[in-house]
């Protein structure tokens, strides 16, 4: 990309003084500029290398078929724990995210509109020990330490997510898609299922991925809601439940070497999943983008 | 299903299930309303017990969270101060901030405006890949791995020059702390620059290849149509990531928690032990006990969430200012 | 001859059965309904937590797989959150009493009156629980301190690596901020031998929770530290470290389990020490002793061990009567051994069950081998339980009853080990006994379930 320029200085000798000196200046900015590119990637590397290097060694099957209280200890309640948790509070999140998204984009007003834009934003912006918080001031002293109180602050986090992704990809289905579906005579509920909200699907989709993402890493809501526990149950949320977050952070500090080293697989299952959703994501978004 | 029979029955059925269907739409949106208010409802309520024994002042600038003390004539004061723990949230944020801000932003200006085109998509997938990692699993990687590279050799660098200068760089050389405030900044840092990056990229490259031509048509390198014309057309969008990467600074607990160490008190150099707001509220919510105790935490949760309110606030201002002014998509 | 013999034999074997039986609380272990299935969880202190772990995945997998198993749908499980004594009480007394989550409490400080009342509210009935020790172990002052050497006595030169002494009124005044530096002429006192202590600042380590394991070391400073007495203490209720604050006499103190980092707090401002580093739990402490060098810090010595920290030889409260080291003071290191025979020597006015509000951990106990810093660890168990809607069934309460018989007597001798140093001390004969006694008064709607 080099740029076209004619002085006669220029076709005459080369470039010295202040044209050196700018030339100069932004090769050393180009240079910087790479230089933070490498920067950011950096830390990257070394997080993958550090919990390949420590994790691995303890990704065992004992770790993963194992109750902690069985003879060869694991965390496969912890596992169990996780799925159940995301899956319900996706189960919550989703509804309200797409509908609300849909709301907001197709029948708001531009004053609700515009009002329940900021609502998203602020509960984008809440911190996740906000959300948990909050299950544990409501939930907690009505049903206890319990899953529900989990999926409680678990939506909270989820909900906005999934409606902002809603709205901005409904945002993106042409005008003339809706309104060919209108002028057929089809009623506007059906145009917004059948038409808008199918065309948008991946996008959605979308949505929803980027929520359980968020969901199944998240760990401060879940200390002071699903608390932890060496118990196994499948769907009973009254009680409290482990998941993989938790083990990861209590086993982190204990005085066990065992348990520190299966801290570090956890997160490495952990690290895998993420990384896979992410790519998922990704791949999808593409994929939307070419069609 | 034909046009016919739509429409001789669409209308009269269609608007009554229309106005059903916006209702029903309409009540997630007052959901996730209704949900936010709780949010703000719950700890307003939670933390009254503490007013009734200090004032919010008294809080804010107390400098020693030390409990309620039982004076000798029987009635109770309170002595929750919260000085410490905004002290290391703000600190912490804004070596975050005053890292990931240049950098991300250069790096975004890198990855749009320089890179080879083989090679900005995998440098973008890359960096932004450090966004979908769990926080819990960074804090671990913080804790046992980059905590220690830190200490022995930034903080030892800077302590053992600039610290003599600066008490607050100041660092006992024989006896390096195990989790510092500055190592907290960092792990934040690492955390947000691929928000700056991510939300960087799309602002830069919304800005019109036109302005760009016309200033190198005149003559300038590349870097000084950046400086003078990328930049300064992006300038509202980046402010805006900026301000999202520092909601984010402020309220990561976990990862935070794992590497800042437990101290009480604000500490006298930067490469010692703090607490942050969401540090505390993570390591005390077990010990809460009495209702003044959990108030005090619930307060706690009101100063991170105004925080993060103010900032989400800003960004939506800052959003529509760019929408009318520039008449563009923001 | 041979007959004799083999009479005599016998006569003292049944001799020994029936001591061993009159030693043992009871022939019969108590019952577990058929298809018993549930949590039995407890919370607190996290003092025991290594010990108890053990137990339970010992009893589980071993003593009891009947009955015991890793889902609560199906079988028995046994479930301990930690959080810390104060957590441990505060929720003994909550909303979630008797229920499933909350069976059982563990504490290392002695309740205080307002803690009695409070459970007592809660509960309807006065006493309505019980307070027995489950283990007891000692607390190590463990520190790091990276290449300190000693030499092998006071005449060679040379070197290998040190063990640090300390006492009750060095370490009191450590945590005070009188002493800031390794190098105090205080601490070379107790250390002649030990070559390279430098000024560098001694970075103190504490809990930030509250916690049993500070209010049995908070007891050892007050006992110990009598010329201390004024910062350490450890008089309840303080405003501000003044002396009109505290009581002067030596050993009238009352013990608290605040934070170090908060009770010594404006004593360190005021004489510019650094601020106390709080660790979340025993483990907290550990880490975070283990990952700064020259800190020092108290935890329960199976994590000091597990962590790979030193631990300070402390002196002893009587100075040896004979032999060559006649009239100087012994200094231990905290083992089991040490702690047991801390545990025996205890002079104490009244049993380790059901403590009073004066009861005072056997610290600083007499004799040349006993550790200076040991402390029961409770449990707290309620006395009447109900079929109440959500609270506990018959069948937990008596898998309870079941495990808390076998750790009082078998498990007593399965202690935790780490690293091959035993981290616990064995309760004596005389509390165990006691302890599994009171177990047999526990009723489930009324009826005795373990008679």
């Amino acid at each position: 990309m080099s740029v076209l320029r004619f002085t006669a200085t220029d076709l005459i000798k080369a470039p010295s003084g202040r044209e050196a000196q700018r030339r100069r200046a932004d090769r050393i900015m180009r240079g910087i500029m790479l230089a933070t590119a490498a920067i950011a990637v950096v830390p990257l590397i070394g997080l993958i290398t550090y919990i390949l290097i420590n994790g691995l060694p303890f990704l065992t099957s004992q770790l993963i078929v194992n109750s902690p209280l069985d003879k060869e200890p694991g965390i496969s309640n912890a596992i169990i724990g996780s799925l159940q948790l995301t899956i319900a509070s996706i189960i919550v999140a989703a509804p309200i995210g797409i509908a609300g998204g849909v709301y907001l984009n197709e029948f708001a007003s531009p004053r609700v509109s515009s009002a329940g834009e900021l609502l998203i934003d602020v509960m984008l912006g809440t911190p996740s020990i906000i959300a948990g918080l909050f299950a544990f001031l409501v939930v907690v002293p009505a049903l206890g330490f319990s899953g529900y109180a989990a999926i409680v602050a678990l939506s909270v986090l989820m909900i906005p997510v999934v409606m902002r992704t809603t709205q901005e990809v409904i945002r993106l289905v042409p005008a003339g898609v809706r309104e060919a579906s209108l002028a057929l005579g089809i009623p506007v509920w059906k145009t917004t299922i059948f038409v808008t909200c199918r065309t948008a699907a991946s996008g959605l989709l979308t949505g929803v991925v980027l929520a359980i993402s968020r969901g199944l890493g998240e760990t401060a809501p879940l200390l002071l809601t699903a608390k932890g526990t060496n118990d196994t149950e499948i769907l009973n949320f009254g009680s409290t439940m482990n998941a993989m977050p938790i083990v990861i952070y209590r086993y982190s500090s204990s005085p066990d070497s065992l348990q520190i080293g299966q801290a570090w697989a956890t997160a490495l299952v952990l690290l895998v999943i993420a990384l896979l959703l992410n790519v998922l994501v990704r791949f999808r978004t593409v994929n939307s983008r070419v069609a | 299903m034909s046009i016919t029979k739509e429409s001789r029955f669409g209308f009269g059925g269609g608007i009554r299930v229309d106005a059903l269907f916006r209702v029903l739409f309409g009540s997630a949106v007052v959901v996730a309303g209704i949900l936010l208010a709780g949010v703000v409802l719950s700890m307003v309520v939670s933390s009254l017990p503490v007013w009734n024994i200090q004032t919010p002042l008294s809080f804010v600038f107390g400098d020693r969270w030390a409990g309620e003390v039982t004076q000798p004539d029987g009635s109770v004061v309170g002595n929750y101060g919260a000085l410490p723990v905004i002290w290391g949230t703000v600190v912490s944020a804004l070596i975050a901030i005053m890292i990931a801000a240049p950098v991300g932003i250069l790096a975004a200006v890198y990855l749009v405006e320089f890179a080879p085109r083989r090679l900005a998509a995998p440098l973008t997938f890359f960096v932004e890949l450090m966004a979908a990692i769990p926080s819990v699993v960074i804090g671990l990687w913080a804790a046992g791995d980059l905590s220690a590279r830190l200490r022995d050799s930034v903080e030892w660098w800077a302590s053992s020059t600039l610290g003599r200068i600066f008490p607050w760089l100041a660092e006992d050389p024989e006896a390096p702390a195990a989790q510092s405030v500055f190592r907290a900044g960092m792990v934040l840092a690492i955390m947000i620059i691929p928000m700056v990056v991510a939300i960087s990229r799309e602002v830069i490259r919304s800005v019109p290849q036109s302005l760009r031509e016309g200033f190198i048509g005149m003559g300038a390198t590349r870097w000084e149509t950046i400086r003078h014309v990328v930049l300064p057309a992006a300038r509202i969008g980046l402010t805006g990531a900026v301000l999202l990467a520092l909601g984010r600074a402020v309220g990561e607990t976990i990862a935070v928690t794992m590497v800042i160490g437990n101290a009480e008190g604000i500490p006298s150099s930067l490469f010692l032990p703090g607490q942050t707001i969401a540090s505390k509220i993570a390591s005390n919510y077990g010990e809460a006990s009495s209702p003044t105790e959990t108030g005090a935490l619930a307060a706690l949760g009101i100063c991170l969430f105004a925080v993060t309110f103010m900032l989400s606030l800003a960004i939506r201002l800052l959003v529509r200012r760019a929408a009318r002014g520039a008449g563009q998509a923001s | 001859m041979r007959n004799l013999t083999k009479i005599t034999a016998s006569l003292l074997m049944g001799l020994v059965l029936v001591a061993g039986l009159a030693g043992t609380a009871s022939a019969s272990a108590p019952t577990i309904d058929t298809g018993a299935k549930g949590k039995i969880t407890g919370s607190g202190a996290t003092f025991p937590w290594n010990q108890y772990t053990k137990w339970f995945e010992y009893y589980r997998n071993y003593v009891n797989p009947s009955a015991f198993g890793t889902s609560s749908t199906t079988k028995l499980v046994l479930d301990y959150t930690g959080g810390g004594s104060s957590t441990g009480i505060s929720s003994f007394k909550g909303s979630e009493r008797m229920k499933e989550t909350q069976m059982f409490s563990g504490t290392d400080s002695v309740l205080t009156s307002t803690n009695r009342s409070d459970i007592n509210t809660a509960l309807g009935t006065a006493d309505d629980y019980m307070v027995i020790p489950a283990t007891a172990g000692p607390v190590a002052v463990a520190y790091r301190y990276d290449g300190l050497l000693q030499k092998v006595s006071a005449t060679s030169t040379r070197t290998v690596a040190a063990t640090l002494r300390l006492n009750g009124a060095v370490l009191c005044e450590i945590y005070s901020g009188t002493i800031k530096r390794w190098n105090d002429q205080k601490i070379k006192d107790l250390n002649p031998l030990i070559t390279n202590l430098t000024s560098a600042t001694i970075i103190l380590n504490g809990r930030s929770d509250g916690s049993g394991t500070t209010f049995i070391f908070a007891s050892y400073l007050a006992k110990s530290a009598t010329a201390a007495q004024k910062n350490c203490g450890y008089e309840s209720g303080f405003t501000s470290n003044s002396s009109t604050a505290f009581s002067a006499t030596a050993g009238t103190f009352k013990p608290v389990n605040t934070a170090p980092g908060t009770y010594f707090g404006a004593m360190r401002t005021a004489n510019g020490a650094r601020a106390i580093i709080g660790g979340d739990g025993n483990a907290g402490v550990a880490a975070n002793i283990a990952g700064t060098n020259r800190s020092i810090g108290y935890v329960e010595l199976s994590f000091a061990v597990a962590t790979g920290l030193k631990t300070a030889a402390l002196e002893t409260k009587t100075k040896f009567t004979s032999g060559a080291n006649r009239g100087k003071f012994n200094y231990v290191l905290p083992s089991a051994t040490s702690a047991a025979a801390a545990l025996t020597a205890a002079v104490s006015t009244e049993d380790p069950i059901n403590p009073s509000t004066s009861y005072v951990q056997p610290v600083f106990a007499a004799g040349t081998g006993s550790y200076p810093i040991v402390g029961y660890s409770w449990l707290m168990v309620y006395k009447t339980w109900t079929s109440a809607d959500g609270l506990a069934s018959k069948g937990q309460v008596q898998g309870l009853i079941a495990f808390l018989n076998w750790a009082l007597t078998t498990g007593q001798s399965k202690l935790y080990v780490s690293d091959g140093v035993v981290g616990y001390a064995a309760l004596p004969t005389a509390a165990r006994n006691a302890a599994v006694l009171q177990l047999k008064t526990i009723t489930y709607d009324g009826t005795v379930l373990w008679p």
